[in-house]
């Protein structure tokens, strides 16, 4: 199978990973190489420097601290991302060119001209429909959930056969 | 390879028969189950994993939901769907479905009035900036008419609201019509991730309720303001108090603008009316109803 290319823009790397790689209900943490601490204390990171916040990502991504946790946001997110290309499920629409992948944990790769040039697209995890645990971690606000990894595959793959990501 | 052409409702069904396995191994969690099942529910026919469904409420399935449903977050899901900037299409997309799910769910399990109110201020808020919305009309076009959510499932009104956003976009727009946007076609599936109009995002963790039948009341708008509702002679008035002095400041009344009067270098007001009122302070939106 052929390599798969990240996106080309630094930019757009950057904007993927802080709305789908450090969206606290994704729960990256689970699925990547990053461990819940190291990825908290990145999360802290970009939420102190207000890129987390809607359209704030782009005006202070250029500090020191905030590029290098993006940066090492986006090699986990991408690792994973690439994971699901090479091992997951594929599946195709009728309506468009582009391929999708499920992978562990429910990783959704969308991945654009997938038997030529394989390009990265965009990386997520669909949120399952089960209750969340608010937990008082005052860093990340994250989220806890006794979740089997299935339910993620699930939702993801209902989100793709639904026509969720054409 | 698979083609999305699986047909859903066997996916659905094959879905289920995993999730109530997880669940009754303690592995998965109820509502999963229930959720699946609500979905399942909306195409034709009775199979049998519905049939095992009902066998597994009437054993133990009901106390290991009741336990969950306290926990679905609705508002916070709702919070975050509404507060998502205009060009987060994946996350809207995501976040209906998580929606949509939920409400089946709930609907399955005779619990459909814990998230209408949630459903229906999510349906007020998208009337209200129907722009970001647009992009997901084929979509909801092609659920409602594939398999449409019950008659009384909540998410039928969420999904007729969503298909209908391109034709609240033009009656919104300048002259009636819909701003120019290469590629879009009212009632294709392609994508439209912004329209050339500017729409207000509203952010639903500032989204408060005025009631309109207090004499005055304040409410703050996070760090950036405070909102009062004052009423005098039978008319309603809001005042809006800027923590910070900004010439950035404009409001819309369930997505059409609001003249506001400045007061003083802080301070606007504008007439009350019941609407979802977005006020933009500084590029951020803030979220309230008055009614």
């Amino acid at each position: 199978m052929k390599r798969l290319r990240p996106l080309a823009k630094l930019d757009a790397r950057h904007e993927k990973v802080a709305r789908h790689y450090f969206r606290t209900v994704e729960a990256w943490w689970e699925v990547s190489d990053q461990t819940r601490e190291e990825w908290s204390s990145d999360h802290g990171v970009l939420e102190a420097a207000g890129v987390l916040r809607p359209g704030g990502w782009l005006a202070v991504q250029h500090l020191p601290p905030v590029e290098m946790a993006l940066e090492r946001g986006h090699r986990s997110w991408f690792t994973a991302a690439e994971q699901a290309f090479h091992t997951g499920e594929a599946y195709r629409h009728e309506e468009t060119v582009k391929r999708f992948y499920v992978g562990t944990g429910g990783v959704l790769a969308v991945v654009a001209a997938p038997d030529d040039d394989p390009r990265l697209v965009t990386a997520f995890r669909p949120t399952p429909p089960i209750p969340g645990n608010r937990v008082g971690d005052s860093s990340t606000r994250a989220y806890l959930r006794k979740t089997s990894p299935g339910a993620f595959v699930r939702a993801a793959v209902r989100r793709v056969v639904r026509g969720a990501s054409r | 390879m698979r083609t999305t052409r699986i047909e859903e409702a066997e996916l659905l069904e094959a879905q289920l028969v995993e999730a109530l396995a997880e669940t009754r191994r303690a592995e998965g969690h109820a509502f999963e189950v229930v959720a699946l099942a609500g979905l399942r529910e909306r195409f034709a026919g009775e199979p049998a994993a519905l049939a095992a469904v009902d066998d597994w409420l009437d054993a133990d399935g009901t106390v290991l939901l009741a336990e969950e449903l306290a926990h679905l977050e609705l508002d916070r899901r709702i919070d975050e769907l509404v507060g998502l900037p205009d060009d987060a299409h994946e996350e809207r997309v995501d976040g209906t479905f998580t929606i949509d799910e939920l409400s089946a769910g709930l609907t399955f399990c005779g619990n459909q009035a814990r998230i209408a109110p949630f459903i229906e201020l999510l349906g007020r808020a998208i009337r209200a900036t129907p722009a970001p919305w647009c992009a997901l009309s084929p979509l909801a076009s092609r659920i409602l008419e594939s398999a449409p959510p019950l008659d009384d499932d909540p998410a039928g009104g969420l999904w007729r609201t969503i298909e209908s956003t391109p034709w609240i976009q033009d009656s919104l727009a300048p002259g009636g019509k819909l701003p120019v946007v290469p590629g879009f076609t009212v009632g294709s599936p392609l994508s439209v991730q912004r329209l050339a109009m500017e729409a207000p995002r509203a952010v639903a963790q500032a989204a408060s309720r005025l009631p309109s039948e207090h004499a005055e009341m304040t409410i703050s708008l996070g760090e950036a303001a405070d909102l009062t509702y004052a009423r005098a002679e039978g008319r309603g008035e809001l005042f809006l108090e800027v923590r910070q002095a900004t010439e950035r400041v404009t409001a819309q009344c369930d997505g059409r603008p609001v003249a506001l009067a400045r007061l003083r270098p802080t301070s606007w007001s504008c007439p009350a009316e019941p609407g979802l009122y977005v006020f933009h302070i500084d590029g951020h939106p803030h979220v309230v109803e008055v009614g």
